[in-house]
C-alpha cells in the first residue's frame, strides 16, 4: 500500500508531519512501513499491510486509525448527492454476489490525473484508456472499493451475476486469456461472460477512449470465491487482493457516488448535485448479505489484559467509536457493553478478543503494563529425547564431531542409488507433490546419500578430516506402518567420518586404514553408549548400504538397535566420494527404554583371575561371537570377555585373534584350579558351537 | 681441611672465610655431604675444637665458645643453603634438556562442536527454564488437521496454498511451522483431568515452506515455539515474558517494542522487536530505515483454537509465541546469512 501524506493530511488532521515520527505511528498501529519517500511535493510511506485487514488497503482506512489513536474527526470524501433506485435492470443468482450496485451513466470525454499520483499494477490492454478507469482506480486508493467500467454499448440485455457452471475460458481487458474455473463468480450479459466478479473484466465489454456510456460496477464479492479464482486463474490484480481481504459490505452506493461527483468535477461541474449525466442507479444486496457482528464486551477484561486499572471506559468507547463500532451499555455495574462491528471490519472482527486487539492497538501497545504470569513451583520431566541429545553431545563433540544439519529430502538419483543396492525391509520413500526441484522431491529413507553428499563436497573443498554428527529423522511408508498411520518417521543418531582423524596436518596424523578408522569409530559408538548408560554389543549384520565384509550391528540385550560400517563402495563410487567413510546409525527410540542415569558401579573387594588365550578364527568370522558365545553361556565366575587384538600371518588367512577371560568370585579369592577348570569349559564351548581351535 | 685444628690459633672470622669457601667449592650433594661433616661430623674440625675449650684461658673461654658456635650455625645454614642451590642447578639442568615445541601440530580427536541453531535453542531453554516448560516433539510429515484446520487456518488461507506448502504424495504435508505440535499437545492435554492445566510447553524443530530458496530462504529451517495455557493469562503477561527474553537475549539495556501482527491462530497477535543493534534505532539499511528489527510473532491463543481442543476461553487462556532460530543464530553466531547455517560446509565451523 502506498500512502501519500498529502493524501491522508486531506482526510484528518494528524498531530505531526515529520515523516519518522508518524512513521513510528503507522508501525504501532500495524501499519508496518517498509520505506518512506520524502519528496519536495509528496511524501509516501510503503506500507506492509496486515493480510486480515483489507480496510488497510485504502487511505480512508488508515485516517480511521488515526481517528482512533488521536480521537480527531474525519474529513469523509466529498460526494454526489444521494442516488436512489431507479429501473437499471440486473440480476444477483449466486450467494457468492454479496452486494451488486450499478450505475448508468454518459461518458463524455474528460480528463482525471489523480493529484496523488496513483498508481496501478494492473497492466491494461494495449486500447488507450478511458480517463474514468484512472478515477475509478482513485477512488479504490482513496476508499478501498475496487469498481468496474462497462461500456454500455458493448453490453447486450440484461446483466446477470451467476455462478460458473463449468470452467470457461475469457479474453480479458489486459489482452490474456484466461482459463475460469467452475463456480467463480461471472457477470454475464444476455449472451457473453462481460467480467470475472471481484478479479478482471473481461475484453469484450471494456471501456475505450471511444466509450460514450458505460455502467459503473460497484460490488461486494466473497473474499474466498475471488480468492480460488484468481489462484486458480493464476492472476492477482488490484480489485482480487482488495476483495479476498474484505472490502466494506456498506461501500457501494458511497464509492459511486464518491465516481458521480469526481466525473461532475472533472466536467467543471461543482459536483455535488446529482450529476445529469447519469441515467440510472441500482443497489441490490443478495441473499448472503452479511450482518456485522454484535459482542459483548466486559471492559474489566479490557483492564485485566492490559493491565491497565485505571483505563476509564470513556477512553476505552471514545476510542472504539472513532474506528466506527457502535457501542451501546449493557450493563454498568459489569461494564458490560455491546459493539456493532463497523461494516468495514466484519471481515478481521469476529471475536471479543479481535475487539480488545483493536483497543489494545489504538490506546498503543507500548502503554501496556508488563506483567510476569504467577509462578507456581513446576517440576517438568525432561524430555527423553532431549535427555539423549544432551547425553551423547559429550561424547560425540569430545571426539572431534561437528554437528551438521542436512535437509530432509534428497532427489530421485539417490533413491535409485539406495534402490539399486535394495532396502532393509520393504520401507518405501515418501515423496513429494510439490517439492521444489526434483532433487527435493523424496523424504530421506536414509541419512547415507546426504552425509555421502556432504563428505564429498568437502574433500573437494580441502577438508582433510571429517567428523560430523546429526540428530535427525528419516521418513518413509511400508513396513513399518502401523494401523492407522500413513507413514513412520523415526529418530535416528547418525554419524560419519572420513579422512584423517584429525583435522591437524601433523605427520604423525596421516591417513588411516579403513580398519583403524572403522575401529575408531566403534570407539565413538560404545562412548555413546556409555553416556547414555547402555553397554552396547556388536553382532553380524546385513545393511544393503554398508560394505558386507566391514559393518556389524549394534545390539542391546539381543535387541538392534543400530548398525556402523563402511559405506557401501558402490554408493561411494555413486556419490564420486574417493574415501572411505566410516558410517553409524543408532535408532534413538529403541535405545531410550534401555539407557539408564550413569552412576557408580560396584566394586569388588575380591582380586580377579586373567587368563588370554588366542584362537584361529575364520576368515569372515567375527571376533565378537567368542565374546558374546561366552557370556551367553554363563561360565560360572567369567565376568568378562575382551578382545585383544589379532596377527595374521603372512600366507595365511586365518587370524590369530587374541582374547582375555576375566574370572571373579565376589565372596572369595578364586583358584587358580577353579580357573582352570573354567577355562576347559570356555574351550569346549567354543569348539562345539563354533569349531574354534587355540592357536 | 684442618687436620689437627688448635684452639689457641682460633680466628673467628679466618675461621668463617675458610667455612664459607669449602661450601662455595661444592659442586654436587657428595661434596655436600663432606664438606658437611668435615665441620660439623662427629670427628668434624667444629667438633674437635669444641673440646679443645678447656685449653683456652679463663678470659677468652667464653669469647671463643661464642665464636665456635656462630661458626657451627654458620655451618650449618650454609649446609642447608649449598642443598637448596644443587637441587635449584639440578633442576635447572633437567629442564634446560628437554624442549618441546608446543607450536607443533597437535594430535589427537580434533575439535567437534554443536551446531549454532541448537547452541541458540540451549540459550533460549537457559532463559525459560524457571518457568517451567516441558520440551515437547510432533511429526514433521503432519495431517491437514494438525496444521491447519485445528489452528484456525480455513482451507482457503493463503498459508494452505501448494505455493507455501509441501504435500506429500499420500495427502499429508510438511509442517509449516510447530504450531502442529501445540495443536497435539492441546489434543493430548484436553482428555487429562482438569484439561491437563497449566499446558505450559516448548516446541522447537524443522519447518518446511515451499519457498525457493536463496542465500536468506530455506525451504527447510528451524523454529522454537512457547505455549502456555492456563487461567488468567493475560497480554501483559506474554508482553512481558517476550520483554524479559528480549532483554535475555540481547542484553538488559536494548529496548523492546511491540507492533500488532496477524496470525490465524492468534489474537491479539504481535511482534516483538529490538531496537536495531547496528543504527541503535536510528534507522538503517539492515533495518530498513525503521530502527527496529523483528525478533519473533506472538499472541493470545485464538479462541477458536481453544474451542477446537475442549477449552472454554472465557475460562482459560493461553499465550504463545515463535521464532526462527536459525535466522537467529545466524545473527548471533556470525554467519553472513541462512544459508551458511545448512550448508554444512565445515571449513566455515572452524573454531
Amino acid at each position: 500500500m502506498e500512502l501519500v501524506l498529502g493524501r491522508l493530511k486531506e482526510l484528518i488532521d494528524l498531530p505531526m508531519e515529520d515523516p519518522h515520527a508518524l512513521r513510528q505511528i503507522l508501525d504501532d498501529l500495524g501499519l508496518e512501513v517498509k520505506g518512506v519517500e520524502e519528496g519536495a511535493e509528496l511524501t509516501t510511506f510503503d506500507i506492509e499491510t496486515l493480510a486480515h485487514r483489507g480496510d488497510h488497503l485504502h487511505h480512508l482506512g488508515i485516517a480511521r486509525e488515526f481517528a482512533g489513536r488521536y480521537l480527531h474527526s474525519l474529513n469523509l470524501p466529498k460526494l454526489a448527492s444521494e442516488l436512489s433506485d431507479t429501473k437499471l435492470s440486473f440480476r444477483i443468482e449466486t450467494t457468492e454476489c454479496l452486494r451488486y450496485a450499478a450505475m448508468d451513466m454518459d461518458l463524455p470525454k474528460f480528463s482525471f490525473k489523480s493529484p496523488w499520483k496513483a498508481t496501478t499494477n494492473q497492466s491494461e490492454a494495449s486500447t488507450e484508456r478511458h480517463a474514468i478507469v484512472e478515477l475509478l482506480n482513485d477512488v479504490q486508493w482513496e476508499m478501498g472499493l475496487p469498481m468496474h467500467a462497462f461500456d454500455r454499448a458493448k453490453l447486450e440485455g440484461e446483466l446477470r451475476i451467476v455462478a460458473a457452471e463449468k470452467e470457461e475460458e475469457i479474453e480479458a481487458l489486459d489482452g490474456k486469456t484466461y482459463t475460469v474455473p467452475a463456480g467463480s463468480i461471472l457477470i454475464r450479459d444476455s449472451k457473453k461472460t462481460v467480467a470475472v466478479g471481484g478479479v478482471i473484466g473481461c475484453a469484450n465489454s471494456m471501456v475505450t477512449t471511444e466509450t460514450s456510456r458505460c455502467i459503473i460496477e460497484a460490488a461486494v464479492f466473497q473474499p474466498v470465491r475471488v480468492r480460488k479464482t484468481a489462484r486458480a486463474m493464476g492472476i492477482s490484480t488490484d480489485a482480487s487482493y482488495a476483495f479476498e481481504r474484505g472490502v466494506d459490505i456498506e461501500a457501494p452506493p458511497t464509492a459511486l457516488r464518491r465516481v458521480a461527483y469526481l466525473v461532475n468535477r472533472a466536467l467543471g461541474g461543482t459536483g455535488g448535485a446529482l450529476a445529469a449525466h447519469v441515467h440510472s442507479f441500482r443497489d441490490v444486496k443478495g441473499q448472503s448479505f452479511p450482518t456485522p457482528p454484535v459482542l459483548p464486551l466486559f471492559l474489566t477484561r479490557i483492564r485485566s489484559e492490559l493491565n491497565l486499572k485505571r483505563l476509564n471506559d470513556v477512553e476505552i468507547t471514545s476510542r472504539l467509536k472513532a474506528l466506527g463500532y457502535l457501542v451501546k451499555e449493557i450493563d454498568t455495574k459489569k461494564g458490560l457493553f455491546e459493539v456493532t462491528v463497523p461494516s468495514w471490519r466484519i471481515w478481521s472482527v469476529q471475536t471479543e478478543q479481535a475487539v480488545i486487539e483493536d483497543v489494545a492497538r489504538i490506546y498503543g501497545l507500548s502503554r501496556v503494563k508488563l506483567s510476569l504470569p504467577t509462578l507456581l513451583p513446576d517440576f517438568p520431566v525432561e524430555n527423553p529425547g532431549e535427555n539423549f541429545i544432551r547425553r551423547v553431545e559429550p561424547a560425540l563433540t569430545g571426539a572431534g564431531f561437528l554437528e551438521v544439519v542436512t535437509k530432509s529430502y534428497y532427489g530421485p538419483q539417490s533413491v535409485t542409488m539406495l534402490e539399486e543396492l535394495g532396502f532393509p525391509d520393504d520401507r518405501r520413500h515418501l515423496s513429494l507433490k510439490n517439492a521444489l526441484d526434483r532433487s527435493y522431491s523424496q523424504m530421506k529413507l536414509s541419512n547415507i546419500p546426504l552425509f555421502l553428499e556432504l563428505i564429498s563436497r568437502n574433500l573437494r573443498q580441502g577438508v582433510s578430516s571429517i567428523k560430523v554428527y546429526e540428530i535427525c529423522r528419516v521418513f518413509g511408508e511400508g513396513a513399518q506402518q502401523q494401523s492407522g498411520e500413513y507413514q513412520f518417521e523415526r529418530d535416528v543418531l547418525t554419524f560419519a567420518a572420513s579422512g584423517r582423524w584429525n583435522q591437524s596436518s601433523t605427520l604423525q596424523a596421516e591417513k588411516m586404514t579403513l580398519q583403524d578408522l572403522l575401529l575408531a569409530m566403534k570407539g565413538v559408538v560404545l562412548s555413546v553408549g556409555q553416556a547414555l548408560g547402555v553397554s552396547f554389543s556388536f553382532q553380524e549384520s546385513h545393511n544393503p548400504y554398508l560394505h558386507p565384509g566391514c559393518q556389524a550391528g549394534i545390539t542391546i540385550e539381543g535387541t538392534t538397535v543400530g548398525v556402523f560400517g563402511s559405506i557401501h563402495p558402490k554408493l561411494l563410487k555413486d556419490g564420486e566420494c574417493r574415501e572411505e567413510i566410516a558410517y553409524a546409525e543408532l535408532e534413538i527410540e529403541q535405545i531410550l527404554p534401555h539407557s539408564k542415569e550413569v552412576g557408580f558401579a560396584k566394586v569388588s573387594d575380591q582380586p580377579p583371575i586373567q587368563r588370554d588365550m588366542t584362537l584361529l578364527l575364520p576368515e569372515r568370522f567375527m571376533a565378537t561371537s567368542v565374546v558374546n558365545t561366552l557370556l551367553k553361556s554363563k561360565i560360572q565366575f567369567l565376568e568378562r570377555v575382551e578382545i585383544l587384538g589379532e596377527f595374521v600371518r603372512e600366507g595365511e588367512t586365518v587370524r590369530r585373534t587374541t582374547f582375555r577371560c576375566t574370572f571373579r568370585d565376589d565372596t572369595k579369592t578364586l583358584q587358580h584350579r577353579e580357573v582352570d577348570e573354567r577355562m576347559e569349559e570356555v574351550f569346549k564351548k567354543l569348539s562345539s558351537k563354533h569349531r574354534l581351535e587355540v592357536a | 681441611m684442618t687436620q689437627s685444628p688448635d684452639i689457641t690459633s682460633f680466628n673467628l672470622d679466618d675461621f668463617l672465610t675458610k667455612v664459607r669457601t669449602d661450601f662455595a667449592a661444592v659442586s654436587n650433594d657428595s661434596e655436600l655431604d663432606e664438606t658437611r661433616r668435615s665441620y660439623l661430623g662427629k670427628d668434624g674440625t667444629i667438633k674437635l675444637l669444641l673440646k679443645q675449650l678447656k685449653q683456652v684461658p679463663p678470659e677468652s673461654k667464653a669469647t671463643v665458645a661464642a665464636g665456635l658456635n656462630e661458626a657451627k650455625k654458620v655451618a650449618e645454614e650454609l649446609t642447608e643453603a649449598t642443598k637448596g642451590e644443587l637441587a635449584s642447578r639440578s633442576l635447572q639442568a633437567a629442564l634446560s634438556g628437554t624442549f618441546i615445541d608446543l607450536s607443533l601440530p597437535e594430535t589427537g580427536a580434533g575439535f567437534g562442536g554443536v551446531h549454532p541453531i541448537r547452541l541458540l535453542e540451549r540459550k533460549i531453554d537457559a532463559l525459560l527454564a524457571p518457568f517451567g516448560f516441558r520440551i515437547v516433539e510432533g511429526p514433521e510429515v503432519e495431517t491437514n488437521y494438525y496444521c491447519f484446520d485445528a489452528l484456525n487456518i480455513p482451507e482457503h488461507h493463503p498459508a494452505r496454498d501448494m505455493q507455501d506448502t509441501f504435500y506429500t504424495e499420500n495427502g499429508h504435508v510438511l509442517r509449516t511451522h510447530t504450531t502442529s505440535v501445540q495443536a497435539r499437545e492441546l489434543e493430548r492435554s484436553s482428555k487429562e483431568k482438569n484439561g491437563g492445566l497449566p499446558v505450559k510447553i516448548i516446541s522447537r524443530g524443522r519447518v518446511y515452506r515451499n519457498e525457493t530458496e536463496d542465500t536468506s530462504h530455506q525451504s527447510m529451517f528451524h523454529q522454537y515455539e512457547l505455549v502456555w495455557v492456563e487461567a488468567g493469562l493475560r497480554l501483559s503477561d506474554l508482553m512481558g515474558i517476550l520483554s524479559y527474553l528480549l532483554k535475555g537475549l540481547y542484553g538488559k539495556n536494548r529496548k523492546v517494542r511491540f507492533v500488532p501482527k496477524f496470525y490465524p491462530y492468534t489474537e491479539p497477535s504481535l511482534g516483538a522487536q529490538i531496537n536495531c543493534t547496528i543504527c541503535n534505532a536510528k534507522g538503517c539499511g539492515s533495518c530498513g530505515g525503521s530502527g527496529w528489527v523483528t525478533i519473533l510473532g506472538s499472541g493470545m491463543i485464538h479462541e477458536n483454537v481453544l474451542r477446537e481442543f475442549g477449552y472454554d476461553p472465557h475460562a482459560v487462556s493461553g499465550i504463545a509465541f515463535g521464532l526462527g532460530t536459525a535466522r537467529l543464530a545466524a545473527q548471533f553466531y556470525g554467519a553472513d546469512h541462512l544459508k551458511m547455517l545448512y550448508d554444512n560446509d565445515l571449513r566455515s565451523r572452524e573454531g
